[in-house]
């Protein structure tokens, strides 16, 4: 049997069409980029569900898809230029990364560090944080985040306090913190709340050159929370007497301190009748926070 | 037995012949790529994304593999008519079905076994740790793929092949949403909604609990006493699919 004859060259306008659809497609794809490329990225995801939602949709897939977000995130924080929309779709994203993972603790962390550091919105820093310390309690890192923004970008000590002290008694976290914690508690004026946290931080650890550390700074928030409890009773007694006291004993007889505490370095308090300043004899500088805000 | 047996080892070798294995090349160069490729992205935490992509890449493909063989069972013997030959030996439908279903167990479990290893392979060879965990979660993924192709092989004694993958993929779907009808119960006044809404809870697999991979990607290992209670769960549901597939092909004519 022979071979039916076919036409020659059949195949030649079939090829010059599958070409032409080929160049079609590549050409209607860099049209189609052209008239995106105005658009941001990251508006185009603006429509992005609410996490409750996505948890529901994801199926069994949800860590897989909060990854995939988290990408788009890191890709965001990573433009040169960083704008306030872009801010805010990177917090909305955080968001529902979080919701649909609540233990990502990197994408807290990293979040709350971007919030404030590529964009200026402390706020928002701060309500993934109190998000991430609520499902993660025990992560100290966050708590810790959340002091510094408290201190650095509202200058608020009694919260920056609240959460360094919170983060101090997660286990786990280095002594450092403890000390740090301390330091603030003493400039909100909470100084026994710092001793108490010390001498509990104190007791858990296990180290002793830690200990030893720790130790120095419980005694130096003694000697604050003694100066504090001198400065609180000569007000008083100027307040009944119309005049400061002349020694520290006078404080005890007028019944305004039971009795004259010890200097925990072994010194003893100073008393300044002209200025009604008391001081050890043993620190030279008292425990204060200092920086500087923003922009100063 | 032994001719239940019999057929499940021909299933095996008739699978094995589709080139369903093809697939994991496909798996391993994607896992592989992916991961190398997204660890250059992340900040950090790499080995979670390795980990999170490796389950849920394994726990896709073995969904996928359960749907498409579970409903060629008997269509494809009715294609071929090669189920008249079948039925006219020594053996009775409830051995075919259950020869059948123990073939096509064993294809799934050797290809998510391999796909297991393969991801090992990675996390070994990236430097990431291996957790216990890992092999919990992929233990429930097999129990998973059981159900699920004991399901698409129910739905394959009455209904044609599209059909039967509709709906099963219709369970898997609903399969990881029981948890919320259980929510909808809870909180529901009306007592009518809450027994219809608790009935459905009960009759529909809840797939929710033979997903732990979030959880095990993390390093967390599950209590053992859950794992064994979730895997009977599964296996106790697989069982009632067989039994309801054996009756149902018993009764069908050709």
């Amino acid at each position: 049997m022979t071979p039916v004859a076919r036409p020659a060259k059949q195949w030649i306008p079939l090829a010059v069409l599958g070409m032409g659809l080929c160049a079609g497609i590549v050409a209607t794809q860099i049209a189609l980029d052209a008239t995106r490329a105005g658009i941001p990225k990251l508006q185009r995801m603006s429509y992005l569900p609410d996490g409750t939602i996505l948890k529901v949709a994801a199926l069994g897939y949800r860590e897989v898809v909060a990854d995939v977000l988290w990408l788009q995130v890191i890709q965001a924080m990573g433009d040169k230029r960083v704008s306030t929309e872009t801010g805010q779709w990177i917090y909305r994203a955080l968001d529902v990364v979080t919701t649909l993972d609540p233990k990502f603790v990197r994408a807290y962390e990293a979040g709350a560090h971007a919030l404030c550091s590529i964009v200026v919105m402390p706020q928002e820093s701060n309500q993934l944080l109190e998000k991430g310390i609520r499902h993660n309690p025990h992560e100290w890192r966050l708590p810790f985040l959340l002091g510094i923004n408290h201190f650095f970008e509202f200058g608020d000590n009694q919260k920056a306090a609240e959460a360094m002290a919170m983060a101090a008694r997660i286990p786990g976290a280095p002594e450092i913190i403890a000390r740090l914690a301390a330091k603030l508690l003493v400039s909100a004026k909470s100084p026994q709340q710092a001793v108490e946290l010390l001498a509990k931080v104190y007791e858990e650890t296990p180290d002793d050159n830690v200990k030893t550390l720790l130790e120095q700074r419980l005694r130096e928030a003694i000697v604050e929370r003694d100066l504090a409890m001198f400065e609180d009773a000569i007000g008083r007694y100027q307040a009944q007497y119309l005049q400061r006291p002349a020694r520290l004993e006078q404080l005890v007889q007028a019944g305004l301190l039971r009795e004259l505490p010890q200097e925990p370095f072994g010194g003893q308090y100073q008393y300044n009748a002209d200025t009604g300043e008391v001081r050890s004899s043993e620190i030279k500088e008292r425990m204060r926070m200092t920086f500087r805000k923003r922009g100063q | 037995m032994e001719r239940l047996l019999a057929v499940a080892v021909n299933t095996f070798r008739e699978t094995l012949r589709d080139k369903i294995l093809y697939n994991l090349v496909l798996f391993a160069v994607l896992l592989i790529g992916s991961s190398v490729l997204l660890g250059t992205l992340t900040i950090g935490e790499q080995a979670r994304i390795v980990n999170d992509l490796g389950l849920a890449a394994i726990n896709v493909v073995a969904v996928i593999i359960a749907i498409f063989i579970g409903i060629g069972l008997v269509s494809k013997e009715i294609e071929r008519r090669t189920i008249y030959t079948l039925l006219a030996r020594p053996i009775t439908r409830s051995q075919f079905v259950l020869g059948k279903y123990l073939g096509l167990a064993l294809v799934i479990l050797v290809n998510i076994g391999i796909m297991f290893a393969m991801f090992l392979a990675t996390m070994m060879l990236s430097g990431h740790p291996v957790h216990a965990s890992l092999f919990q979660a992929v233990e429930l993924m097999m129990v998973e793929a059981l159900l699920i192709m004991a399901f698409a092989l129910l739905f394959s004694t009455f209904t044609s092949s599209v059909l039967s993958a509709t709906l099963t993929l219709g369970i898997y779907v609903i399969g990881h949403l029981t948890s919320d009808l259980k929510t909808i119960a809870e909180k529901n006044a009306s007592g009518v909604i809450k027994s219809l809404t608790t009935t459905l809870y009960y009759a529909f697999p809840n797939l929710e609990t033979l997903n732990i991979k979030g959880q095990s990607a993390a390093g967390i290992s599950v209590d053992l006493g859950f794992q064994v209670i979730a895997t009977i769960y599964g296996l106790l549901y697989t069982g009632l699919l067989l039994v309801g597939a054996c009756l149902i092909f018993q009764r069908r004519d050709f």
